[in-house]
């Protein structure tokens, strides 16, 4: 090598490398969220090329690239915004200090949850899933209303079918199945025995089960709403046998690609269930129960869903009764029920930010009463269509509006004298969900509504809040006014008194304070106290001949009431407890003065606690459900109401064994309700001196119930 | 001398087009492409399998990100990706946690499905992602995932029944599931015994390919005490 070579090599070397330097940029900086704590292992790169690297322990990063060209800085980090930032290497070196935007997420977002309690499969951060559901003991096995009646808020009413919810009656709560009023969420009422839900809790994906301060969507309730959606496709075929202490069911799924059609019928005989457990009841005839249900479903485009739901069910009883307010004599009741019920929803996108929601259907509830020989006839039907559009701004916050029509027919007769009534009812609400930062947000809305039959209008107020006070935890608050057409016994008496113009819409004005913490998944504790307050109740003075009405009925409900639920501390164990708190009084119906209404009682606890033993294969459930004393009317006191039952008490078990029977995944339920026996009573009767008094009692002590349930189907 | 000039003419081309920078043309030489493409996965590859952190897996995991970054054609740095994000739920302190990651992991797998449809592997892979999503809450999604990894672990079979990974997640989940639902050791072997016959065959058709599950497959069966 010549000494010129030599040289040569080296001026090239380095000039070489000069370039090459030249041409090199380094880019470091520190990543932090946007408290300044630094993000670890965050992902800093060139768009388009191999260029970058991870954040280290304290946040920082180094790198280089040979780009000369503009390229974009990408900062990627796990429930993080992107941040994209265009920038031209130049060879210097270039530094950076990048704040990353927390992604709104179920966790860090506020949810407006004053007054809702919320089941779900699909949301994460939920109370209750429809497992939960479909396994809480006590009441009726697997009674949809069964677990909600452990819940905060609601009383343990063990005469008669409903939910009672912070001093309201049965009929302040409405079910609504994917928009749409169920006008008979229940059985036909029978004196003095509860009644079962008609649905199953695997009809349905989700529930909000509201106890106060709900969504302009939901009108004609004056203290609860209880909103079910349903599932949308079947997930696969299958067929279904069902053997049970009460009866037999069975059913078959088919599942295409885009279309599921589900076909069931069920035949439900009590006799010889209540021929091996005593009865405080003297039946003639144990109810008899046929149903059958039709569920389609059809993905109609990416985005749209047809639904179509339809039951249909016959039912019989018979009864002898005892009512010493009504004269000592036995009463012979006999029941016949028809119920067809058809809900069709339609729903689809339209376009990137918009949804529409078609809803319409109709229910026809028939039933024929024999009583002591008077034969007495009761018809409902309810039509109904409901068209709601929504409109998504940005990621959380959205506006919807909508409006619903429904036509009501009530008819009645007795042997050969009949009447009827027809109300139409219009109702328009908007209502925008506003999130102003992820830590609060508020739902403002509005809902009009309009009676034919008692030609009025009301106009309904919705508000409520949230804020979220740390990683868990939020509080929120809510305010609404609440109106209901008064109900169909009262329209009836109205219109015979030609009076029902005179009638108001009953109100309800609710203020709600809640306080939520939630681990999710693991734990959750709720605390929320209200205060409610009613105008415009129907008052009715039987002492005349004829009933009149007035609406000058009123009071007030007021509470707290606290939720506990713990999943995760103890391995396979989920219990959890409620309490509440209630202090009610109102003036309305027959009362002489205000005093608390026989379905309201001061303390009421429930606790829950289940366990799955995974060497066994089976869950077992307790429900222990206690509240203080209920007034009752007693003509020897002064006071009015002023007497109390004895406190009430019901433990009840569920055991559920998951086997295989000729290779078919099998569920065996068994479930025994008041294990104790303990003899609660709900109220008296007095006879019309006062001298004689009859207890209402249990329809049955301890119940006792065992099922089957097959699978046939892909494992 | 010639020679040497030659050569040096080369060499300072070569290294002009660094010092311009302008790795455009030098990316779009499909040669040299492929070899840093491939250099750069299988150091990851290697750093995957080493990996013992959850920053471990978070460094490795950007990596693949940053690879299909910039190879938008590629769907082996997706797969990856996906692949670690699930595993990184090991290192998850709470339910909301692993969600985050499986959802992560769900949409990379999105992009290689889109680049790679109907690929076995791709297929096994959304198989062991409804897999975890069910381990995160076993009570309340054990009816609709267990569906899922049944649906997509059939759907990889089908489409490679020599692929080894479907069989190996079928049999975790079965072994997983009470015995009345179908699940149980002796559903479970058949699965774990048909994985490792496979595994024994398989043979990735490049290093790249994916390869992983046999040493969990053997250890399952020994846990399953399989005949």
């Amino acid at each position: 090598m010549t000494k010129f070579q030599f040289i040569l090599i080296t001026v090239l070397i380095l000039g070489l490398t000069a370039a090459k330097t030249l041409a090199q940029t380094q880019l470091s900086g520190l990543v932090t969220d946007e408290k300044g704590e630094a993000l670890i292992g965050a992902n800093v790169s060139l768009e388009g090329t191999y260029d970058g690297t991870s954040t280290d322990v304290n946040g920082r990063f180094q790198f280089t690239t040979q780009e000369t060209k503009e390229v974009t800085l990408l900062v990627t980090y796990i429930s993080f915004i992107t941040h994209r930032q265009k920038i031209q290497p130049k060879g210097q070196s270039m530094t950076f200090l990048i704040k990353l935007k927390e992604e709104a997420n179920e966790l860090n977002t506020v949810v407006i949850t004053a007054g809702a309690f919320e089941a779900s499969d699909e949301k994460r951060v939920v109370v209750l899933n429809s497992v939960d559901i479909a396994t809480t003991a006590g009441g009726a096995a697997g009674d949809l209303f069964g677990a909600f009646q452990s819940l905060p808020g609601t009383q343990t009413i063990g005469e008669t079918e409903g939910l009672f919810v912070r001093g309201g009656a049965a009929n302040e709560t409405k079910t609504l199945i994917d928009g749409l009023t169920v006008q008979n969420p229940f059985y036909s009422s029978v004196p003095d025995v509860p009644q079962r839900g008609r649905f199953s809790p695997f009809l349905f994906k989700g529930t909000v089960f509201s106890t106060g301060g709900y969504s302009a969507q939901y009108g004609q309730a004056l203290s609860s709403v209880l909103v079910l959606k349903s599932q949308d496709l079947a997930d696969k075929t299958e067929t279904n046998i069902n053997l049970m202490t009460v009866g037999v069911g069975g059913g078959h799924t088919q599942r295409w690609e885009n279309t599921s059609l589900s076909l069931n019928a069920s035949y439900i005989n009590l006799r010889p269930a209540f021929a091996v457990i005593p009865q405080n009841r003297n039946w003639q005839k144990p109810p008899e129960n046929l149903e059958s249900s039709l569920i389609f479903r059809q993905k109609t485009s990416k985005t749209g869903m047809f639904k179509v739901y339809s039951t249909y069910a016959q039912s019989e009883l018979a009864m002898d009764y005892e009512d010493v307010s009504l004269g000592n004599t036995t009463n012979a009741l006999g029941l016949d029920n028809d119920n067809a019920y058809i809900n069709t929803t339609w729903r689809e996108a339209l376009g990137e930010n918009w949804m529409i929601q078609l809803g319409a259907s109709y229910s026809h509830d028939h039933d024929l009463i024999l009583l002591n020989g008077d034969r007495i006839f009761q018809q409902e039907r309810l039509q109904q269509g409901r068209v709601v559009l929504q409109r998504t701004i940005g990621k959380n916050s959205g506006i919807s509006f909508g409006g619903e029509v429904q036509r009501y027919n009530f008819d009645e007769g007795i042997n050969d004298l009949f009447r009827g009534l027809e109300e139409n009812y219009v109702a328009a609400f908007v209502e925008t969900e506003l999130f102003f930062t992820r830590k609060l947000a508020g739902r403002v809305g509005v809902r009009w509504e309009n009676s034919e039959m008692i030609q009025q209008q009301n106009l309904a107020p919705r508000v409520s809040l949230a804020y979220k006070t740390g990683k868990y935890s939020q509080v929120s608050t809510a305010y609404g006014l609440f109106y209901q057409t008064p109900q169909r016994d009262d329209l009836m008496q109205a219109q015979v008194n030609q009076t029902a113009q005179n009638l108001q819409f009953e109100q309800a004005a609710h203020y709600l304070v809640n306080y939520q913490w939630m681990l999710p998944g693991k734990r959750t504790f709720r605390v929320e106290a209200y205060y409610k307050e009613y105008n415009d109740l129907v008052k009715r003075f039987t002492n005349q001949t004829t009933p009149e009405l007035n609406s000058q009925g009123y009071g007030f409900a007021r509470g707290v009431e606290l939720f506990w639920r713990d999943k995760s501390t103890l391995k396979n164990v989920d219990y959890w407890i409620s309490y509440s708190f209630l202090d009610t009084q109102r003036d309305f119906q027959n009362f002489p003065t205000l005093a608390t209404p026989g379905f309201a009682a001061k303390h009421t606890v429930s606790a829950v606690y289940k366990q799955y033993f995974s060497a066994i294969n089976s869950f077992v459930g307790f429900t222990y459900t206690f509240n203080s004393g209920r007034p009752f009317f007693n003509p020897n006191n002064e006071t009015f109401h002023g007497d109390r039952t004895p406190a009430f008490h019901n433990l009840s078990l569920t055991y559920t064994y998951l086997t295989s029977v000729f290779n078919h995944s099998t569920i065996v339920f068994a479930s025994v309700n008041n294990l104790l026996g303990v003899q609660n009573v709900f109220g008296y009767r007095y006879s019309a001196d006062g001298r004689q008094r009859q207890p209402v009692g249990q329809a049955v002590d301890r119940n006792v119930f065992v099922g089957m349930f097959i699978t046939i189907g892909k494992k | 001398m010639k020679k040497f000039t030659l050569l040096l003419v080369c060499v300072l081309t070569t290294f002009s087009l660094f010092a311009n920078g302008d790795a455009d043309k030098y990316k779009k030489a499909p040669f040299a492409e492929d070899s840093k493409y491939e250099k750069a996965m299988k150091a990851n590859l290697g750093k995957m399998k080493t990996a013992k952190t959850k920053a471990d897996l978070q460094a490795v995991a950007n990596q693949f990100e940053r690879i299909a970054s910039a190879e938008k054609s590629k769907w082996l740095p997706n797969y990856y990706a996906a692949y670690t994000y699930i595993r990184m739920t090991n290192f998850a302190k709470d339910n909301t946690a692993k969600d985050q990651l499986l959802d992560k992991a769900k949409t990379l797998l999105e992009t290689a499905t889109k680049l790679a449809p109907n690929n076995s592997e791709v297929v096994a892979l959304e198989a062991y992602l409804a897999l975890t999503r069910l381990s995160v809450d076993p009570m309340a999604r054990g009816r609709e995932y267990s569906g899922a990894v049944f649906a997509k672990a059939g759907k990889a079979k089908a489409l490679n029944p020599k692929n080894p990974r479907p069989y190996f997640l079928e049999g975790i989940l079965k072994m997983n599931m009470p015995p009345a639902f179908g699940g149980g050791k002796d559903q479970a072997c058949p699965l774990f015994k048909t994985a490792a016959k496979n595994f024994e065959g398989f043979q990735p058709k490049t290093e790249l390919m994916p390869n992983w599950g046999k040493e969990t497959n053997a250890k399952m069966m020994k846990r399953a005490e399989c005949q």
